[in-house]
This record gives structure tokens, C-alpha cells and sequence, in this order.
């Protein structure tokens, strides 16, 4: 894809779009979960943020891991969201929402083997011949590896990025969560991926719980995670970072201030995107 | 078991189910010898996984059962005011139990929660004004529902002036419920507003005529209190679609005069419980 450099965006939720409205200066873009836009939403504020900032999709029920066929309806309703709301890209995670029928409503994992990545690749075709946007896969926080795993998840994120042309949205707080529970190093597994295409940054923060790292969403982004950003700046052109919160925090505020600490980092280390 | 075709089809079950992770802990290898459409490889992949991941996997479908418990409460609103919660999440974790381990949790939060109001309807014996309160929920969310999946209610939007009786033909709301309950809701509901605590039931006591419906201006779901007249007057509608009818029928029961039903008219025009057209000549 041409680089652009997007800046530091936040994930939208409902009750922040006043928030967002009123500190739009501070907000380079703005990330969308796609199934809202599925929907009549009805949300005035949304349109709002829209018409002020770019803004980037981001998928939650596409299940790539599952190994049917994706509906006529998905590919009819991502066209209707694309249209609405002018995206630069839309991302999907590297998961499974939905296996034969069943709904799990989160994300589980998908098998790192051959044939859970060739079911993935297929997927991967199917929406990049479908959509004229580029489209990004997101590695995410597993707590196990699913049995029938015969693969290191770099391994297996790296076949499927190898048998396609997408891009990659590299979760930093995922990344941290999985480096601690799986007891990997977190800066080699940035180091063999392609950097080149690393398109989008997530950054969120995570809490210990049942004696495991969780990504919550819910609480300030680690310095652990921060580190791990400020490694990425140093090496890689990413497009555009988000900071993805799902609750909180109580003082809204404080969502600015991360975003300055966000932007501060990449104005002293990021390398710069030289369009292309 | 026939119905699970793949060992990722049968994680997703039992990361949905963990009612049956008892099961699966006794004893794996026995649990899974069943699954006959699985390969000896999945069957071997599986008990091998829980010789290790037993305590992640543990965890991590608690995490997720919390979730799905707050994504439902979130559809549950007053009721969690009227019950405690401990009884609520114990008869909460008695409804997850009936899901057979093939079948598939809503995909809507909000289904849960509907699901879950039916069967605390069918299950629980509540006092009358929980169990009607229970009704009203349930009738709000199957509203909302419709509304959230976007199934578009035919609407004309017109502007109306006073005009003859003859001239005017109307009909319901597509989404309207009329219900009489046996207490008095909308002074629960807004009790419920100024304190989580109901101290007597007995303030609630009478029938009430409540008119359920989503409001297409407003782009929620909307209650109103209906007087007898107005609920026998949306029934008239309900059946008859010209205004002189529904008049000619209720002229009977109320003492009506022309220019004061048209005004009625108009009232519930604007609060879209009916739409309104001039007849053509």
C-alpha cells in the first residue's frame, strides 16, 4: 500500500463521542468497530467524527479462523460500511468468533498449523479481492495455544503474511500479554516480522488476572507496552497508532494525556513515512 | 456429540459452556471417546491439551462467562434494582446450564438477556409486581431488538392539520403493544430512577394500560400510560383504519364530541403511536 501517515487515532465508543467531538484536535483519526456500521446506527455523533476525521475499520465478527465459508451478507454489509464511512483500511483479527454455527462473542484462538493458516490465507484473498481498501490481519492475546498447534505463532503469523498481500496491525499490549504467558522475548518476535508491512499500531493496557497477563482494554497503557512502542518507532514506518480503550478511564482526561505520551515518543523516535 | 464435526468446534462449545468443563476435567480421554466425527488425532490433541493448559483454559472461560453475565446485565436495567443480585447470578447460572453443548449462544447480548428474562418468567415464582415487571422488560427488549437489527417499521412522516373526520385515515405504530398489567409499572419505572429500593409493593397495586412501542422520532423504545378511552381507542384503530368508524364505535361507550377526537388523534400522531393520512377523493 502507498504510506501515509495517518498520526494517533482512538477506538470509538458511544460514550466518548462528546469527549471526542470536543477534543478533536487532539485526534489524528478515528477506529471504528466495523458491525456498527453493519447496522442502521443511528448516531448522529459518530456521523459527526466522521465528517471531521479520518477513520480507519476495524472487524470483529469476520472469524477468519473459521474454517466455513464467509456469508454473502458479511461481504454486502462490509461493502455498505466501507461506502459510508471512506476508510483507509480495515483490519480483522487472527481468531476465530464463530466455529460451524457457534457463537463465542470474544476471540478465540485459532490453531497455529498449516491448515488453519491455508483456511486463513483463503479468507485473506476473498476480502482483498472484495475490497478496494487495504486490509490488515491483527495477531491477538491467546491464554493457550488450541490443540493442534504445530506452529510458533511468529511462524504462523509470517506464513500467512508470506501467502498474501496483507498488512499487518501489530497489538502491542496482545504482543506483551503473550510474551509474558507464553514466556517468548517481545522484541525478537518484533524483529522477524516484515516491518514493511506493519501498517497500524494498537496500543491498550492489560491487568494480571487468574495469574495471567489480560488484555482488558480497561486500564492505562503499561510502560512495559510503551517500551515495546518506542522499539517500533525506532524501525518501523507504521502508518498510524491507536490507542484502543473499551472502558474508562473515570477521568476522561486522561485519555489525552496518553495520547501526548503517545505522540511525544513518536516525535522523538518514529522513523519517518516517506510517501511512495 | 454428532453435531461437533471438528476439535475447533468443540473448543468453541466448551469455551461457551463451561458448565460441562467438570466433565472434561474428570477425565478427557473419556469425555472426548465419544465425539465419533473427530479423528484419533484431534481426540489424542485434545486430551493432551488439557494434561497442560487445564488451569489457562479454566481461566480464560471464566473470563469470558463474566463478560457474558455484564454484557446481559447491561439489557437486564431495573430488573437487577428489583432482585438481589446474588439470586439474580444464581438463577443466571442455573439459565447458562440449560444450553445443551452443541447449541449456540445468542449472538446479541441482548438475546441473552431476553432469554433470560423467559426463563426467569417460566422458572421463578416472583411476587405480582416482579413477575409483571419481568413482562414489561421482556416486551421492551424483543422492541429494541427489532429496532437494533434495523428491521425498518413502514413510516409516513406527514404534517397534519386539523381537517374534517372524513377525511382522515389512520393506523397503529407497527411496533405497538398494548398491555394491561396488574401493577402499576410506570410508577415502578420511575420510582426506579430515584432509588434502586422498593420499600412497599403494596404502592403498586392496580391495573395499568401501558402502550409499548418504538418511537421513530425519538429512535427509542417509548412507554406510555394510556387512559381507557385511549387504549379502547388504539384497539378501534387496531381494527378499523377510518377515523369516522373508530369515532362512530367509541361514540357509543364515551361521550365524544368531533373536534375533541381529532385532537386525540393528533396527540398520538405526535407521539407516533399512529400515522395518519388524508383519504384521497
Amino acid at each position: 500500500m502507498n504510506k501515509i501517515n495517518l498520526g494517533v487515532g482512538i477506538n470509538y465508543r458511544k460514550e466518548i463521542a462528546d469527549f471526542i467531538l470536543n477534543n478533536i484536535s487532539y485526534f489524528d483519526f478515528v477506529e471504528i468497530n466495523t458491525e456498527r456500521l453493519f447496522i442502521d446506527h443511528k448516531d448522529n455523533q459518530l456521523d459527526n467524527i466522521i465528517a471531521k476525521l479520518p477513520c480507519v475499520l476495524h472487524g470483529l465478527s469476520l472469524s477468519l479462523g473459521d474454517a466455513n465459508e464467509i456469508v454473502e451478507s458479511y461481504f454486502s454489509n462490509l461493502k455498505k460500511a466501507i461506502d459510508f464511512s471512506h476508510c483507509m483500511w480495515f483490519s480483522e483479527h487472527v481468531a476465530s468468533t464463530r466455529v460451524s454455527g457457534i457463537e463465542i462473542r470474544n476471540l478465540m484462538p485459532v490453531p497455529f498449523n498449516k491448515k488453519s493458516a491455508n483456511n486463513i490465507i483463503k479468507k485473506i484473498n476473498q476480502i482483498t479481492c472484495f475490497i478496494n481498501k487495504p486490509f490488515l490481519i491483527e495477531n491477538v492475546t491467546y491464554y493457550y495455544p488450541m490443540p493442534g498447534s504445530e506452529m510458533s505463532e511468529i511462524g504462523f503469523i509470517n506464513y500467512i503474511l508470506e501467502q498474501t498481500d496483507c498488512g499487518l496491525l501489530l497489538d502491542l499490549n496482545n504482543l506483551f500479554c503473550n510474551s509474558v504467558n507464553h514466556g517468548y522475548n517481545a522484541l525478537e518476535f518484533i524483529d522477524s516480522l516484515p516491518k514493511e508491512r506493519i501498517v497500524e499500531i494498537h496500543l491498550a493496557g492489560g491487568a494480571k488476572i487468574h495469574d495471567m497477563q489480560v488484555d482488558t482494554h480497561a486500564e492505562k497503557i503499561s510502560n512495559n507496552v510503551l517500551e515495546l512502542f518506542e522499539y517500533c518507532c525506532r524501525g518501523i514506518p507504521f502508518c498510524g497508532v491507536t490507542l484502543e480503550r473499551d472502558s474508562g478511564p473515570k477521568n476522561l482526561e486522561d485519555l489525552l494525556e496518553e495520547i501526548t505520551i503517545i505522540r511525544n515518543i513518536i516525535n522523538k523516535f518514529k522513523l519517518k513515512v516517506v510517501n511512495s | 456429540m454428532e453435531q461437533i464435526n471438528s476439535l475447533e468446534h468443540l473448543m468453541a462449545c466448551l469455551t461457551t459452556h463451561p458448565h460441562y468443563l467438570n466433565q472434561v476435567l474428570n477425565n478427557p480421554v473419556q469425555f472426548i471417546a465419544g465425539f465419533n466425527n473427530l479423528s484419533k488425532k484431534e481426540k489424542s490433541d485434545f486430551a493432551g491439551f488439557f494434561k497442560t493448559y487445564t488451569k489457562r483454559f479454566v481461566a480464560a472461560t471464566s473470563l469470558i462467562s463474566k463478560k457474558r453475565w455484564e454484557e446481559a446485565a447491561l439489557g437486564l436495567e431495573s430488573i437487577l434494582s428489583l432482585l438481589p443480585e446474588t439470586q439474580l447470578r444464581l438463577l443466571w447460572d442455573r439459565y447458562i446450564a440449560t444450553y445443551r453443548l452443541e447449541e449456540s449462544i445468542p449472538e446479541n447480548p441482548l438475546n441473552d438477556a431476553l432469554n433470560f428474562i423467559e426463563y426467569l418468567k417460566i422458572t421463578a415464582h416472583f411476587t405480582t409486581l416482579t413477575s409483571d415487571f419481568l413482562e414489561y422488560q421482556s416486551i421492551k427488549l424483543k422492541l429494541l431488538l427489532i429496532n437494533e437489527e434495523n428491521k425498518k417499521l413502514d413510516f409516513i412522516q406527514n404534517v397534519f392539520y386539523k381537517t374534517k373526520i372524513t377525511d382522515l385515515k389512520i393506523r397503529p405504530n407497527d411496533s405497538l403493544i398494548i398491555k394491561v398489567f396488574s401493577s402499576k409499572i410506570s410508577r415502578l419505572v420511575d420510582a426506579l430512577k430515584s432509588s434502586p429500593e422498593i420499600e412497599n409493593e403494596s404502592n403498586y397495586i392496580g391495573n395499568e394500560n401501558l402502550a409499548i412501542y418504538i418511537n421513530r422520532y425519538k429512535k427509542n423504545v417509548s412507554t406510555v400510560l394510556l387512559s381507557d378511552y385511549l387504549r379502547d381507542l388504539l384497539e378501534a384503530i387496531n381494527h378499523d383504519n377510518v377515523a369516522l368508524s373508530c369515532f362512530n364505535k367509541l361514540s357509543g361507550k364515551y361521550p365524544l364530541e368531533e373536534e375533541a377526537f381529532i385532537n386525540n388523534l393528533l396527540k398520538l400522531h405526535e407521539l407516533d403511536l399512529v400515522e395518519m393520512e388524508y383519504i384521497q377523493i
